[in-house]
């Protein structure tokens, strides 16, 4: 497996905050989805990767190389955060000419054909845009420099789902190519079940897991039982469990075993949110 | 860092207008208080346009730029590059500007008298002072952000001129007397001096954004 992004042990300590030894391998061609509540260190980890903060420890590395010992690398990589980071009385088109200066690949014609694509008047300025128009500017100029790697953090929030399908139906597109792959951080699961290859989740600063989108939605599954069933289940089958109004929602790794194994039990596919939610709000069964 | 420039100078172009018209009308109402002494035009203006580059880095923080700025295929130290060549392009600007209205009162107003040999001159400090405030102002910004180092820059200006003055009358108490020769030397070496404070304003700013999380 060739990695696009490689992220080991990433260590960043604040006050009150640990980034605790992130370690994941984003592969190429590939999209991984960074989920966790918020404050679990998402925005940390990518800040981590990207060289704005300074990590205690932990490399990462982007085709086998690290940014600081080749900064043109940023040239095959695309950002966008969440809000726009150009002042709002520039227009698409000075966005376009700064862009076109920062960056020696940039496609001016492929830039124009985004804003077209994306319905967004080259001469108007930024300040006159909707969260949306402004979320799809900044998805036009990562990929007018033709970028391998898309890091997208939190891009698609609080955008409507119309919008947001525009926007993933452009990032499929984008990992056509088998080259392409993107990191992208999330609270939005639903964008997540429909677009991402992986699924990484951070908790309180550390990685639960790293896992691929299949396994989670094929094999994981949350058993819903009473007290009495609840204490028939093995520790070693759950992953956590949650004691709710009338039932218990116990997250286990397979839900087929767990089907055969407890037949009086109720087992439902797990989705992304009940994982997240069952993990930050549960516990593990001793 | 051609980008950082030019994203810099659409931002200071779109405030020109406003800028021009309080340039223009602080200096008309200058040539009234100054008893026709137009060298205060030249570094008002110089001082002004330095002052833009304050502005930039406000615009920078409202639109959370120095983020972005690090996802361009640059360096830290382009970041820096870039803020320093923009003050030495305004500082230049400011000083033309100055001069061009510094000429323009003379003509227009009948209270002012054209002495050309004088609006040279003033060039020299004009482009000095201004230069040595703003490349105070880039590791004050870098290192506090621009809200709070307004207040710091207040004493950063401040101070320099109070020592510049202390320095000039315990001079004078000494008995040594600047003549008009060595003030003029001074002031004619001034802009290389300041270019020399400019260069390690500028080491110091670098060493502050390298360490900078942004």
């Amino acid at each position: 497996m060739q990695a696009s992004l490689q992220a080991e042990n990433l260590t960043k300590q604040y006050p009150g905050f640990l980034l605790d030894h992130v370690s994941f391998t984003l592969p190429k061609g590939s999209i991984m989805g960074l989920i966790g509540e918020n404050g679990a260190g998402k925005s940390t980890t990518i800040k981590a990767i990207l060289d704005l903060i300074h990590a205690d420890a932990g490399t990462v590395t982007f085709w086998g190389q690290t940014l600081s010992s080749s900064p043109p690398l940023k040239e095959d990589i695309g950002v966008v955060f969440d809000g726009i980071n150009f002042y709002e009385t520039l227009t698409p088109a000075k966005v376009g000419k700064i862009s076109a200066a920062a960056y020696r690949q940039w496609d001016d014609k492929l830039y124009r054909d985004y804003l077209t694509r994306f319905g967004l008047p080259l001469d108007k300025e930024i300040k006159s845009f909707s969260k949306g128009m402004k979320t799809k500017l900044c998805i036009a100029v990562a990929l007018s420099h033709h970028p391998k790697l898309l890091i997208l953090d939190e891009a698609t929030s609080g955008l409507d789902p119309v919008i947001r399908d525009d926007i993933l139906d452009v990032f499929l597109d984008f990992v056509q190519d088998e080259e392409h792959s993107i990191l992208m951080s999330s609270h939005i699961s639903t964008d997540l079940e429909k677009i991402a290859d992986y699924i990484t989740f951070i908790h309180q600063g550390k990685v639960l897991f790293c896992k691929s989108k299949d396994e989670l939605r094929y094999q994981y599954g949350v058993v819903r039982c009473g007290g009495e069933q609840f204490q028939a289940i093995a520790s070693e089958d759950v992953l956590v469990w949650r004691k709710e109004d009338y039932q218990y929602s116990v997250l286990v790794a397979d839900k087929d075993a767990a089907k055969r194994r407890y037949p009086n039990a109720v087992v439902d596919d797990a989705t992304i949110d009940d994982i997240l939610v069952l993990y930050v709000k549960g516990a593990q069964k001793k | 860092m051609k980008s950082l420039l030019l994203k810099d100078l659409y931002t200071v172009l779109h405030n020109s207008k406003a800028f021009l018209v309080m340039i223009v009308g602080m200096s008309f109402f200058l040539s009234f208080t100054t008893n026709g002494d137009t060298g205060f035009y030249n570094i008002f203006c110089a001082i002004m346009s330095s002052m833009l580059v304050v502005t930039t880095f406000s615009f920078d923080h409202l639109s959370n730029w120095e983020p972005y700025a690090m996802i361009l295929p640059i360096t830290r130290k382009d970041v820096v590059r870039g803020k320093f060549a923009l003050l030495l392009l305004v500082c230049a600007a400011g000083t033309v500007l100055g001069f061009v209205l510094g000429l323009l009162s003379c003509t227009l107003l009948p209270s002012l008298t054209l002495d050309l040999h004088e609006q040279v001159f003033y060039l020299f400090p004009a482009f000095s002072i201004s230069l040595f405030m703003g490349s105070l102002s880039i590791p004050l910004i870098f290192k506090f952000g621009a809200e709070k180092a307004r207040l710091l820059l207040m004493a950063a200006f401040c101070i320099p001129s109070v020592l510049l003055i202390l320095a000039l009358k315990t001079a004078e108490n000494f008995g040594v007397h600047l003549s008009d020769q060595t003030l003029t030397e001074v002031l004619a070496f001034s802009p290389l001096l300041v270019l020399v404070f400019a260069f390690f304003m500028y080491q110091i700013s670098c060493r502050i954004f390298e360490k900078k999380e942004l």
